[in-house]
């Protein structure tokens, strides 16, 4: 047995601090075993399966064109249209999904979470790993559009080069940031729900404060300081740096106030739903 | 062998009673600035229900603790903590080795995966690492057995190879304490029988083994020693029969004059809604007079008084005895004798005549409950509403002194023909 002669020592209030990560890493197998769940059931007894992931990004995509592009006439940034808000929409949809996740740990696991001790944080972090599922999947829907774009245009284009090594960064940094501020939500709403009704609100919010369907270069360069501290500005213009080519806010000085408020945001996260972890069963 | 592996130090745990609103959030919100501040408010909150009261005892290496004591008593509470599930509110406990709590059975079990997959999940979610479970699954699947649906989604199966195999899992988990909560309680009896002779099994390698249960024989032919809980306290802590006897003689506190009536605000069950209410309970003997003691071979009628809440066509009624130890010796239910099951709403009031006592010589209890029989539960229940003692023996007008054949338990009527 792999832990025995363990002590486990229960008592009330215990400090914050205490994040128990060795039991995290102890738990290991039942990660996998749980993204394997999670990936075995995801399509199950549905026709299309994955298509219907790849007809979302589509359509999302098709339809930004037309009204943002075709009607409001926003810029992008000199990319073409349906790239560019597919590339923010592959970017987006992931940080919407894990920051859901987060949002509703807690809650949607009190199943589990009420008949048996494991290290809580592992649901949310399979499922964050299960949702890049997705991910791929309208990566991949990317790599097949610009492939048909650039046959049909000049076929140099659009080049896709060794940038693309760093997609697993801002992955990295968007599941940290959604799960963190997911966990506050998640937290805060133990006792009084409120806060869960707020988070589809919260979400728009945060999309229209995003440069996902307009470029940062369309914001007047005085504001520009406001969205150095909203970190998922940096995360959606590095994948268009990175998926298109060029972009405005993919260098240092976004950069590093992005990492710095994500770092910020996922411990505070990550304390508040560590202390309501310990006792939440007795309110949901 | 001896040294302790659970010591529980004055473990107490407050609930909060009532909903969460606007009044509780001023008052949370007023606790935080007091505590910002550093003043202390001082008085408690009304609405504070206190599970446990300074618990405190320990468990040696390899002892079979009972846990019992009524509904409510702060068993449930008591195992929530000890599994690590939610935090006391003061004191302390400390164990040393891996725990599998088996509040449940089945927990985290996907319909959609198959059995070998599920058995893997299952494993997991209590700390086994996948070799340890790949190592194990042969004989989990054996002693499930499900061997032909191994490979199906757990979907398909019937309820009872469901909990056969999640039982099967939660027994190969060897950890060093096992924490039980009614999970016995499942399946059927031959399958109730396979569960105790493993846990007995279990129990022979050493290992600790924490039971909460209802039911008297399996504490009492399987625990080592009894914690017995009454209102958040431990009442008795120690001899099994004792804490048995106990606890049972604690069901007598509701009536010991063969008259049970329904307390002011008695809730029996946590039901949302409900047809039917037992608003009292009385005993009689053959001559009419209320009463709690009864002569076997006589006759005896319970006058009960129902309350329908609402229209039901599928309300039983049910009387059982159970006898000291817990084992329950007879039940009669309405809809056996041939009686209706459609009632409609408002007070209703039976007298149900039982022609001849079988039962001999000791103490005895009575439980009534109703059930729609088209749910799950029982509907409502009295349990251990009056107790009754049997004191000596008539029958047919003779009386006789069965006390050397006490262990037959009971007599049953018999007519006697020369051929």
């Amino acid at each position: 047995m792999t832990f025995t002669n363990k002590e486990t020592y229960i008592k009330s209030n215990r400090s914050w601090m205490e994040l128990e990560l060795s039991d995290f890493f102890r738990y290991k197998d039942l990660l996998y075993l749980l993204i394997r769940r999670d990936l075995v059931t995801s399509y199950k007894q549905t026709i299309l399966g994955p298509f219907w992931v790849v007809i979302q990004a589509l359509m999302g995509s098709a339809v930004f064109t037309v009204v943002f592009s075709e009607i409001a006439k926003i810029s992008t940034d000199g990319h073409p249209s349906f790239l560019f808000y597919l590339s923010g929409m592959i970017g987006w949809q992931y940080f919407g999904s894990v920051f859901g996740i987060g949002a509703y740990s807690l809650q949607s696991n009190i199943g589990l979470y009420s008949k048996v001790y494991f290290p809580r944080l592992i649901p949310p972090t399979s499922q964050s790993i299960s949702a890049l599922l997705n991910f791929f999947i309208q990566l991949i829907v990317f790599f097949l559009a610009v492939y048909i774009y650039n046959q049909s245009t000049d076929p140099n284009s659009i080049i896709l080069d060794y940038k693309v090594l760093l997609i697993p960064l801002l992955i990295l940094q968007t599941a940290i940031l959604g799960l963190g501020i997911g966990f506050i939500i998640s937290s805060l709403s133990v006792k009084y729900r409120d806060l869960s009704r707020v988070y589809g609100l919260f979400t728009q919010f945060i999309m229209y404060g995003t440069p996902v369907i307009y470029p940062i270069s369309e914001i007047p360069e005085k504001y520009h300081y406001i969205m150095m501290w909203n970190p998922l500005a940096f995360v959606i213009e590095s994948y268009r740096e990175i998926l298109l080519g060029h972009s405005t806010a993919c260098n240092l000085n976004f950069a590093l106030p992005s990492v710095l408020v994500t770092i910020i945001l996922f411990f505070f996260g990550l304390i508040l739903f560590n202390k309501a972890q310990r006792s939440y069963v007795d309110f949901v | 062998m001896n040294k302790n592996i659970i010591q529980v130090n004055k473990l107490s745990k407050e609930y909060r009673l009532g909903n969460f609103g606007l009044g509780t959030f001023i008052e949370d919100c007023k606790t935080f600035l007091a505590n910002l501040t550093g003043t202390k408010t001082g008085k408690a909150s009304k609405n504070r229900f206190q599970a446990l009261k300074e618990v405190s005892f320990s468990v040696s290496e390899g002892e079979v603790v009972g846990i019992i004591g009524r509904n409510g008593a702060g068993k449930s509470t008591l195992l929530k903590i000890l599994s690590r599930i939610t935090e006391p509110s003061s004191g302390s406990a400390r164990y040393t080795g891996r725990v599998a709590s088996l509040l449940e059975v089945g927990t985290g079990f996907h319909g959609d995966m198959t059995g070998r997959e599920n058995i893997f999940l299952n494993g997991s979610l209590y700390g086994l690492t996948r070799k340890e479970i790949a190592s194990k699954v042969d004989s989990i699947i054996e002693f499930a057995q499900v061997q032909e649906f191994i490979d199906t989604p757990v979907k398909r199966y019937s309820s009872g190879m469901f909990v056969r195999l999640a039982f099967a899992v939660a027994a190969h988990l060897e950890p060093e304490i096992l924490i039980i909560d009614e999970v016995l309680a499942v399946g059927d009896a031959d399958f109730q029988k396979r569960c105790i002779s493993k846990m007995g099994e279990i129990n022979k390698t050493g290992k600790t083994i924490l039971i909460v249960s209802h039911n008297m024989a399996t504490i009492g032919s399987f625990c080592d020693r009894c914690i017995l809980i009454d209102q958040g306290r431990i009442i008795h802590d120690g001899s099994v029969e004792r804490g048995i006897s106990q606890y049972l003689s604690m069901g007598r506190v509701n009536s010991q004059h063969g008259f049970w009536k329904r307390p002011k605000n008695f809730v029996s069950n946590k039901l949302d809604e409900r047809y039917s209410e037992i608003q009292s309970i009385e005993m009689l003997d053959d001559t009419g007079s209320q009463t709690h003691l009864l002569k076997c071979g006589m006759p005896f009628f319970i006058i009960l008084e129902l309350k329908i809440l609402k229209k039901t066509d599928y309300l039983d009624i049910g009387i059982a005895v159970n006898r000291h130890d817990g084992i329950q010796v007879s039940l009669s239910i309405n809809s056996w004798e041939g009686n209706t099951k459609h009632f409609e709403v408002g007070k209703h009031k039976f007298k149900i005549n039982f022609p001849s006592i079988p039962f001999l010589n000791g103490n005895y209890n009575l439980t009534v409950w109703t059930k729609d029989s088209t749910q799950d539960s029982n509907d409502d229940c009295i349990q251990n509403a009056m107790s009754f003692e049997i004191i000596d023996h008539n029958f047919n007008g003779h009386i006789f002194d069965f006390s050397a054949h006490y262990h037959a338990g009971s007599i049953l009527k018999s007519n006697w023909y020369k051929l």
